[in-house]
């Protein structure tokens, strides 16, 4: 098992937003993560990353328990988090923006200032840079600023900056969201051949055709409370998941 | 005209100002605004002067002591301001800054209120190596590995953690370095200007190096020169106007920021600047060849 979530909660002023949920991610699996708007899904992610921090619960990731951890530390043991809201770093080209990592063999401190140092290792990095954007299709446009890139290549590179820093276990927080059809094809192809790599992708999605299509399990999350698990199929078809998403379009 | 330029005393204040403004655009550059830089370059000056004039020590071992004691205070300070956000923590800064001008006060051997008498050792060639040093050392900065991740947790800390970053470390980090040099301002201040009192390093100081930081482009540290550079000689112009300086200043950095809010010299220019001189090298070896 890789990611083990046992009866984790958090609460914003009263308002659970997650409320004893308890998951697991197998190694190796697309695991998909839906339900309806405020169900407490990012919240979930990001008390894995660390970025908030649970009031009640356990995290543990292959064997170790992640949850007194910084943000920082979580991220080194190889859960990478592409958060819904982030995108590129402006001011730097692909090809810089996917050397900003700190989990890789390369000094990024005061070490990194002198010229010759590690100069191997960085030559390691940045061919490893070269591999992973031929593999989601950016090679030509490594020396591209974002502002130069498609929304969905900028999104995309997102997730092939967390492959260059070592992650395992991939959180993506609604990847497809603001893509068109074709770069929606794209994403789950990546997604797909990451799978294919042995990576393990936990994700968030409200394209249910993309979720459907590429998961092995679901988890679906209502006000906070885990309603329902199982494969695709079987959550398309139970009663209580269907309810959960009507009632949101009903009210 | 020229010969007000070349005195000395202009050539130091203008390297010391270069330094100051750079010292104050190295935590900028991951994130921290500090308010309380005059407060760093007083202790350096405070330090080194009393190490040399009233113990008799040497110039470098006073220079060095200079340099550490701001270095760690900066360090202090981040680690202060690391528990509050932005403006909270510029103004924690702020607040240790005035702690360190009321400490200058209360000292009666660095003659409390009235300051005392620095013996002047510092010549203009020993100021300008050590702007070149630092210049060369922050213009590696930024373009390495350190300057990248700087500049990632400046955009967005939260991002930069889920890296991998630690981000507390290089905050931090960054304002022992930003400290270092305005801890050797400071030595320079005071061996340059030779009288130091504790009102030269009151807030208004920081007010003109954040002008130099904001006129002349906060995305590149030859903004930070820049600006330093322009206001310095704009200052010998309006001399007659001493009194009406932090004014002029508050002008300008209205019109500036109106006109042009990246600053004088943007990011964009220097890159131009860059591609210039590849392009000149290029022709240059065709040529040659």
């Amino acid at each position: 098992m890789m990611l083990d979530i046992k009866d984790l909660s958090k609460s914003f002023g009263g308002v659970s937003a997650v409320n004893h949920v308890s998951i697991k991610v197998e190694k190796g699996e697309i695991h998909g993560l839906i339900g309806p708007n405020g169900a407490g899904k990012t919240t979930l992610f990001k008390l894995i990353s660390k970025v908030l921090k649970p009031d009640s619960g356990g995290i543990g990731f292959n064997g170790t328990v992640v949850t007194g951890l910084p943000s920082y530390q979580v991220a080194r043991l190889g859960i990478g988090y592409v958060f819904q809201d982030s995108l590129l770093f402006g001011s730097m080209t692909l090809f810089e923006n996917m050397l900003v990592c700190g989990n890789t063999p390369v000094n990024s401190g005061l070490l990194s200032l002198l010229p010759l140092y590690q100069k191997k290792e960085e030559r390691g990095l940045k061919e490893r840079v070269r591999e992973v954007l031929k593999l989601f299709n950016l090679e030509a446009k490594a020396e591209f600023y974002p502002r130069q890139l498609s929304y969905g290549d900028q999104r995309r590179a997102l997730i092939a900056r967390t492959l260059i820093n070592g992650a395992s276990l991939f959180l993506l927080d609604e990847p497809s969201a603001g893509m068109n059809a074709i770069e929606r094809e794209e994403l789950s192809k990546d997604i797909l051949q990451m799978r294919k790599q042995g990576h393990t992708i936990f994700i968030i999605e409200h394209n249910l055709r993309l979720i459907m299509g590429i998961c092995d399990t679901i988890s679906v999350l209502n006000f906070g409370k885990l309603i329902y698990e199982g494969t695709p199929k079987e959550v398309a078809n139970d009663k209580g998941v269907i309810e959960a998403y009507i009632g949101k379009q009903n009210g | 005209m020229i010969e007000i330029f070349l005195t000395p005393l202009f050539l130091d204040l203008l390297g010391i100002n270069i330094l100051f403004a750079v010292s104050l655009y190295i935590p900028s550059a991951c994130g921290q605004y500090s308010f309380g830089h005059c407060g760093l370059i007083g202790l350096g000056a405070y330090l080194s002067g009393a190490m040399t004039t009233l113990m008799g020590l040497p110039f470098p071992l006073a220079m060095i002591a200079g340099m550490v004691i701001s270095s760690l205070a900066g360090m202090l300070f981040s680690a202060i301001g690391l528990k509050s956000k932005d403006a909270y923590a510029a103004i924690m800064t702020l607040a240790l800054a005035q702690i360190a001008v009321v400490a200058f006060k209360a000292i009666p051997a660095t003659g409390g209120v009235m300051g005392f008498l620095v013996t002047p050792i510092v010549k203009p060639f020993m100021v300008w190596i050590g702007v070149l040093v630092c210049l060369g050392f922050t213009y590696r900065l930024e373009n390495s590995r350190l300057g990248r991740t700087f500049e990632a947790i400046k955009v967005s800390n939260k991002v930069s953690a889920t890296l991998g970053l630690n981000t507390t470390y290089f905050k931090v980090l960054a304002f022992g370095i930003g400290g270092a040099m305005a801890g050797l301002a400071g030595v320079f201040y005071a061996h340059s200007i030779s009288w130091i009192e504790p009102q030269s390093f009151a807030v208004w100081l920081t007010v003109t190096a954040f002008t130099y930081v904001l006129v002349g482009g906060s995305e590149t540290m030859w903004g930070a020169v820049g600006g330093a550079v322009l206001l310095t000689f704009l200052l010998e112009f309006v001399r007659f106007a001493t009194a009406w300086r932090l004014f002029i200043y508050g002008i300008l950095i209205i019109v500036v920021l109106n006109f042009r809010p990246t600053g004088l010299i943007t990011r964009e220019n220097v890159h131009s600047v860059g591609r210039f001189f590849t392009r000149i090298g290029g022709f240059v070896l065709r040529r040659t060849e």
